[in-house]
């Protein structure tokens, strides 16, 4: 998973930030570091913004929901312009795009677990475009093909298949899932 | 929120090919079209305070009487907005930013322009190329396109300005270009305000012309286009020159046939040679060099509309206007 963090808040809170995405194994492209490994806002799967929402901050939200890409907008100040982003919240295009969530850092990286984990159950991350290599030996081979031909089934459907039974049935997967992204000091 | 947002004018001028939740094609062909159109791009607003006029639909083709429409509503409306967009059709995009250029001379005003990928009214006929846009762009870029537009509107530009795709380019120094059945604008000599990767990284130390604004409201004038390749037939040039008030030559080949130098001896009106770098000396017209084509057309045409006696014509082409001589 990648993400793309964009920050003017506070330098501490911003580096603990990026220390919990390195520890929760996400990718993170950010505005501090100038290093990039996508070619553009297409290629990342949803932004994140703590601090303030100035011109920077704003012109990557709506290039984010015009891709319909998930923003989690972590304002680090109370007295922020409330009632606009609750416009913003209301307003039947945003709501399902936007999440708002004044940062406390009680709370705050609880917010963000549940955020990552809304990502990583969106239904994109079932699209099947990543290829992987697959060595096998004849005899599984000879297997493959007859079992297609027995289901009526293409190979590469039916091994997807197998693996999303092993995922939905391995309890122990099932519970890394749901904590993958709470992390513990 | 943090300062004030900016008021932007965006004018709509065709090329406003965008794709609605549901997949179908909208554009805007007239009035009654806008509220569906800007329901497809509900972020605009988190940029900029916009409101969005209708000049032009699909149908129209950009040429000088919607020219003169876009200055004057801007010359008008200067004190009510920080910045104007055109949106329009991408193929005409360099000529109405030229025209803007001649028109609104340092108007100290931001205006960019920018577009679709697509436009025109009959979706029929470009399906397949429609259809391909969607498949490996998800659109027309439309969306992406104006985002980055206003994200640079609230900078200070010195002239009009093309944004589209991942590139600002100056009008007068703008060229379309395409790839892959993808449109893009590159810049003559290589010099961009502004390329977009993550975020725009805008050219440092840009201000608006330090010469005093001037507004013009005319630009339609009678202009005969011809080139001076052998494939080009003048037998009927000289009668047919007699409906406009000025030639402009192309200069394709280093200089004139003596048939085609017997012809232009004998018209009665200013004749304009162009070459984007060098012109043999000749006494039979006019030289307009150093500049792109598309703003040697629209030059040519301002000077006509606003100036009469030869001399004038001339020093106009001779000089640097409005920043559209190019250092190539």
């Amino acid at each position: 998973m990648m993400i793309y963090f964009y920050s003017n808040g506070e330098q501490a809170e911003s580096k603990n930030i990026l220390h919990y995405f390195k520890k929760a194994k996400i990718e993170v492209l950010n505005n501090a570091n100038k290093t990039k490994s996508a070619e553009s806002l297409v290629d990342i799967e949803a932004l994140v913004i703590f601090g303030d929402l100035d011109d920077q901050a704003s012109y990557f939200m709506a290039l984010a929901l015009s891709q319909n890409k998930p923003v989690l907008f972590l304002p680090s100040k109370v007295k922020y312009n409330v009632s606009q982003l609750k416009n913003w919240l209301s307003s039947p295009n945003f709501k399902e795009k936007i999440t708002v969530k004044l940062w406390q850092a009680k709370t705050g990286f609880g917010d963000l677990a549940n955020f990552l984990q809304t990502l990583d159950k969106d239904s994109g991350r079932d699209m099947i475009h990543l290829k992987y290599t697959l060595r096998i030996s004849p005899k599984i081979s000879d297997y493959l093909i007859w079992k297609s031909k027995d289901v009526n089934k293409k190979k590469a459907d039916m091994i997807r298949e197998i693996i999303l039974q092993m995922m939905a049935e391995d309890k122990a997967y099932q519970k890394f899932l749901q904590e993958k992204f709470k992390l513990k000091d | 929120m943090t300062a004030q947002k900016k008021k932007i004018c965006i004018l709509l001028a065709g090329g406003t090919w965008t794709l609605a939740k549901n997949k179908e094609v909208l554009m805007v062909n007239q009035e009654e079209d806008v509220p569906a159109w800007l329901n497809t791009m509900p972020e605009l607003n988190i940029l900029a305070d916009t409101k969005v006029v209708f000049l032009s639909g699909e149908e129209e083709i950009a040429g000088p009487a919607l020219w003169e429409k876009m200055a004057k509503f801007i010359a008008g409306q200067a004190k009510n907005y920080d910045s104007f967009i055109i949106v329009s059709k991408v193929e005409q995009l360099i000529l109405t930013a030229n025209a803007l250029t001649f028109l609104l001379q340092n108007i100290n005003k931001t205006i960019v322009l920018t577009g679709a990928q697509m436009s025109g009214l009959y979706l029929r006929d470009k399906k397949d190329l429609a259809q391909s846009l969607i498949a490996n762009y998800g659109g027309f870029s439309l969306r992406a396109n104006l985002i980055n537009a206003l994200q640079v509107a609230t900078e200070t530009l010195p002239r009009p300005s093309i944004m589209f795709g991942s590139r600002l380019v100056l009008g007068t120094k703008a060229k379309l270009e395409r790839q892959k059945n993808n449109y893009f604008f590159s810049s003559l000599d290589n010099d961009y305000l502004a390329k977009v990767d993550f975020g725009i990284s805008l050219k440092s130390d840009l201000s608006y012309p330090k010469k005093a604004t001037k507004i013009f409201s005319k630009i339609n004038s009678k202009l005969l286009i011809v080139d001076n390749s052998l494939a080009d037939d003048w037998s009927g040039l000289k009668n047919l020159a007699k409906n406009y008030q000025g030639v402009l030559v192309k200069m394709q080949r280093e200089s004139l046939t003596e048939e085609q130098a017997k012809i232009i001896k004998v018209l009665d009106l200013p004749v304009i040679f162009y070459h984007p770098v060098y012109l043999n000396p000749s006494k039979l017209g006019i030289h307009l060099l150093a500049c792109s084509w598309e703003a040697a057309i629209v030059k040519t045409l301002w000077v006509l509309s606003n100036f009469t006696k030869t001399q004038d014509v001339a020093t106009q082409l001779a000089s640097d206007v409005a920043g559209e001589f190019l250092n190539i």
